[in-house]
């Protein structure tokens, strides 16, 4: 079957070039002339033909011989001119440009157009805008980092705190980049595992950050700031470390093989913590080098647990007797009874426990009162023994007449001589009658216990010293009685970090510390691992990454070079 | 047709097997590797770039036969499969992220722009061919204007012959108000790259409206041009599919150059401002 619409024809020696960027102006109208256009777009059309000189024998002038084509008509009636020109004049034409030739002039426009783009926001004043690849952390981004890190380089670029670079002249980036290409970016490096080496800019970094490049003394290798502090991801707070930076070391067993070798050479070289009062401790033998792969799979048991820490605290403190019955009842009109919240007070950020002292926490149940007489109550402190410094208390106890004048005068209201010498001479006589000398008076202050008994069968009627200290007898027959000095702990796991406010939602203290079954001082009463990774781990839902506890620096520097202000508060 | 020859529908399965299975390594490779590789973003910008030279210098192929550097056929389908392995590794390269700075988006958009016209004219180059066979008075591109001038020529003749002063003013208002403009250039561009036929249909209907004034000769010059009215349309469908094939590149190729411009900043950015020297 014919095709109802068949292909057109066309006369073969029809000028067409479609490779060429310009054609004739006439070749819409089907009339091109076979000669086309220059390549530059000119039309070259002169005459139809070239016409060629015929001299005949025993002639000298000759004849001038048209030369047109077959194609084109052949020769014509008319014939060349006397001078030899063609008379068929051809018209002058505008050429036209092919697709293929617009085309070519996009693409040079286009490209032109891209590096004046480049040109205009390289060189322009908003040149960290342009090429800056994304936000920086408000941090970075703030007016006071501007202005500190102008004061501290004297550069204008915003860049320049962290890319030296960015501080020179724009001519010298391909300089930099071949270098750079050269140093630590070659195709090698490219293809190197494991996180990023500290390098050059890190020192950008810690003109600020001092102290901060401090791991672990037994790193096989530093990290870059960079590798786990990313820029240009967000104008907020910079995104928080991914746990996997931690495991690329921390579950390398190459690496850590590696640590534990380099970890001889500094243990027992005490723990560096980040600038707590903990009991100190030692790195342990080979520094923190378990292979860890996440904390709900095989973080270590807590190192306390592990090894069996103890409190060393020479207090005698018995949480068992103070929790009994669901708490001791307080002294005075209010029966509220005795809470863990009672001693153990939130600090400001409700992360850890502020120090537990003597005057806010003990006093009100435990005073220091020697005479039953003189108790203290709402309206008057009563006569106390002073806390702290066993030398105050072997003075105040020498110079009772003095301290019971005193309180007759301020608390009894008793101002006349005779009066005073009277109340005096009373106490002296009690005292007298109940410790027959001054010395025994002085032991039972330091040496009777709880029950009032001490040591050689006396009594006395109070709780002496030894009730919670160790008390010592006195190197010399003159000394005072020596008594242990308390250290209490602020923290122990001070390697991670823990927000006491955050678990008290839904949790009891008692929950996590054991510490109504705790009779001993030193019990430490720390909940283990198996309990946090109830939560912490993918089942239970909550948060383990590293981060939520560990910080991977562990310095004694600042921010602003204070290591004051690089404390926590505890 | 034969098994296993080019174009046969097991090559082209195997071509997208092939190219599935690269994307779907590279990607794997992608989420198990980076972790441990945190420099891989130099790795994938180089590798990037290698691809957009080898991408964008395709043409140049053509440019030295004499090499004899593979068929055409191959250099096209690896073309293809470079490019669309591309895109999976560039945003690789990008973290998965679009960028937020100015100039890391006019790349990343150029990229994005320079991808998708390849892709349409990939899909065009794909399904226009098929369509203009389908159509018939296929056209060589280069001489469709000599064949408008031809199909204008002739019923400019026609109209010619058949005026004597008998022809009913419909018809002649017909083809000087409509059918004269419609002849001298191409018309309905759009509505013929949306295979519309309502153009032609509103041509017929037209025509069915002036044969009601025609006589009986007239009616036979009618017939006559609403063949070559025919023939134009078709002539004109042949131009907007053919020009479409041509068009897409004006946006595919200057852009393949500017993406190009632009990477060679980004290298000497990424490089001048690392860590290594900063």
């Amino acid at each position: 079957m014919s095709d109802p619409h068949p292909t057109p024809e066309f006369p073969n020696a029809e000028y067409v070039r479609p490779n060429q960027d310009w054609v004739c102006g006439r070749d819409c109208q089907g009339g091109s002339c076979s000669i086309g256009p220059s390549p530059r777009g000119k039309c070259r059309a002169t005459y139809e033909c070239s016409p060629r000189l015929e001299t005949m024998p025993g002639e000298s002038k000759g004849r001038w011989i048209c030369t047109r084509a077959k194609s084109a008509g052949g020769k014509c009636d008319k014939g060349p001119r006397p001078d030899g020109t063609c008379c068929n004049a051809i018209p002058k034409c505008q050429p036209r440009l092919t697709l293929r030739g617009i085309r070519k002039r996009v693409t040079l426009v286009t490209i032109l157009a891209s590096i004046l783009a480049l040109y205009i926001g390289i060189g322009g004043s908003q040149r960290d805008a342009f090429i800056n690849p994304g936000p920086v952390s408000s941090v970075h981004a703030s007016e006071h980092f501007k202005a500190e890190h102008a004061a501290m380089s004297g550069e204008q670029s915003h860049c320049a705190a962290c890319h030296a670079g960015a501080g020179q002249d724009d001519g010298q980036w391909h300089v930099r980049a071949v270098e750079a290409f050269k140093q630590g970016l070659t195709p090698h490096d490219w293809v190197r595992k494991g996180p990023l080496e500290s390098s050059a800019m890190d020192l950008n970094c810690l003109a600020c950050h001092q102290g901060m490049d401090f791991h672990q003394a037994n790193v096989p290798a530093h990290l870059a700031c960079h590798a786990c502090h990313k820029e240009h991801l967000t104008d907020g707070a910079m995104p928080e470390v991914d746990s996997a930076l931690c495991t690329s070391c921390h579950g390398d067993a190459t690496l850590m093989a590696k640590a534990r070798e380099q970890a001889k050479d500094f243990h027992p070289t005490q723990a560096t913590d980040s600038g707590s009062a903990a009991q100190p401790r030692q790195r342990p033998e080979t520094g923190y080098t378990e292979v860890i792969n996440s904390f709900h799979t095989d973080h270590p048991e807590f190192r306390q647990i592990r090894e069996q820490v103890r409190d060393e605290n020479t207090l005698k403190f018995n949480h068992a007797v103070h929790l009994k019955n669901g708490g001791l009842s307080f002294p005075g009109l209010n029966a509220e009874q005795l809470d863990c919240r009672h001693c153990h007070e939130s600090d400001a950020r409700g992360e850890y426990q502020r120090p537990i002292t003597y005057a806010s926490h003990c006093a009100t149940c435990h005073p220091l009162q020697f005479d039953p007489d003189t108790a203290g109550n709402e309206s008057k402190p009563g006569l106390l023994l002073p806390h702290g410094d066993p030398y105050y208390v072997r003075a105040y106890l020498r110079s009772l007449p003095i301290q019971y004048t005193e309180y007759a005068r301020n608390q009894e209201g008793i101002t006349q001589r005779d009066a005073l010498a009277d109340y005096l001479k009373k106490k002296e006589d009690n005292l007298e009658r109940e410790y027959q000398n001054r010395e025994n008076l002085e032991r039972a202050v330091f040496f009777a216990s709880r029950k009032g008994e001490m040591p050689g069968g006396l009594r006395a009627p109070f709780a002496g010293c030894a009730t919670c200290h160790e008390v010592s007898e006195p190197k010399d027959t003159n000394g005072t009685p020596g008594i242990a000095k308390a250290a209490l702990p602020q923290r122990w796991m001070t390697l991670g970090s823990f927000n006491h406010d955050l678990h008290s939602k839904g949790f009891k203290c008692t929950d996590c510390h054991n510490v109504t079954a705790s009779e001993k001082t030193s019990d430490l009463n720390l909940p283990s691992i198996k309990q946090c990774v109830d939560c912490h781990s993918p089942k239970g839902g909550i948060d383990h990454r590293c981060i939520r506890c560990h910080t991977y620096h562990h310095s004694n520097g600042s921010l602003f070079g204070d290591p004051a202000k690089a404390a926590p508060a505890k | 047709m034969a098994e296993g020859t080019i174009g046969s529908p097991r090559r082209k399965f195997g071509g997208v097997l092939v190219t599935a299975v690269v994307i779907a390594a590279l990607l794997a490779a992608a989420v198990v590797l980076i972790p441990h590789y945190p420099r891989h973003a130099y790795l994938s910008g180089w590798l990037l770039f290698a691809l957009m030279l080898i991408l964008t210098f395709f043409n140049l192929r053509k440019r030295v036969p004499f090499l004899r550097l593979g068929s055409a056929s191959f250099w096209l389908k690896m073309h293809l499969f470079l490019g669309i392995v591309s895109a999976p590794l560039f945003f690789a390269h990008m973290g998965w992220t679009w960028p937020a700075g100015i100039f890391h988006q006019l790349l990343a958009w150029c990229f994005v722009v320079v991808f998708v016209s390849g892709l349409v004219g990939w899909w065009m180059s794909r399904s226009f061919p098929k369509k203009l066979t389908i159509s018939g008075y296929e056209t060589p591109y280069d001489r469709i204007h000599h064949a408008r001038a031809n199909l204008r020529k002739e019923a400019e003749a026609l109209m010619l012959a058949s005026t004597d002063g008998q022809t009913s003013p419909v018809t002649i208002g017909f083809y000087t108000g409509d059918l004269g403009l419609f002849f001298s250039k191409p018309c309905n561009w759009w509505a013929h790259l949306r295979q519309s036929k309502a153009p032609q249909a509103a041509h017929n209907s037209r025509f069915d409206e002036v044969e009601r004034y025609a006589k009986g000769s007239e009616r036979e010059t009618l017939g006559r041009l609403r063949d070559l009215v025919s023939r134009k349309h078709l002539l004109d469908y042949q131009y907007s599919l053919q020009s479409a094939l041509r068009l897409w590149l004006f946006v595919h190729i200057p852009l393949s150059y500017a993406l190009l411009v632009f990477s060679v900043l980004h290298i000497v950015l990424v490089h001048a401002f690392s860590a290594a020297v900063s």
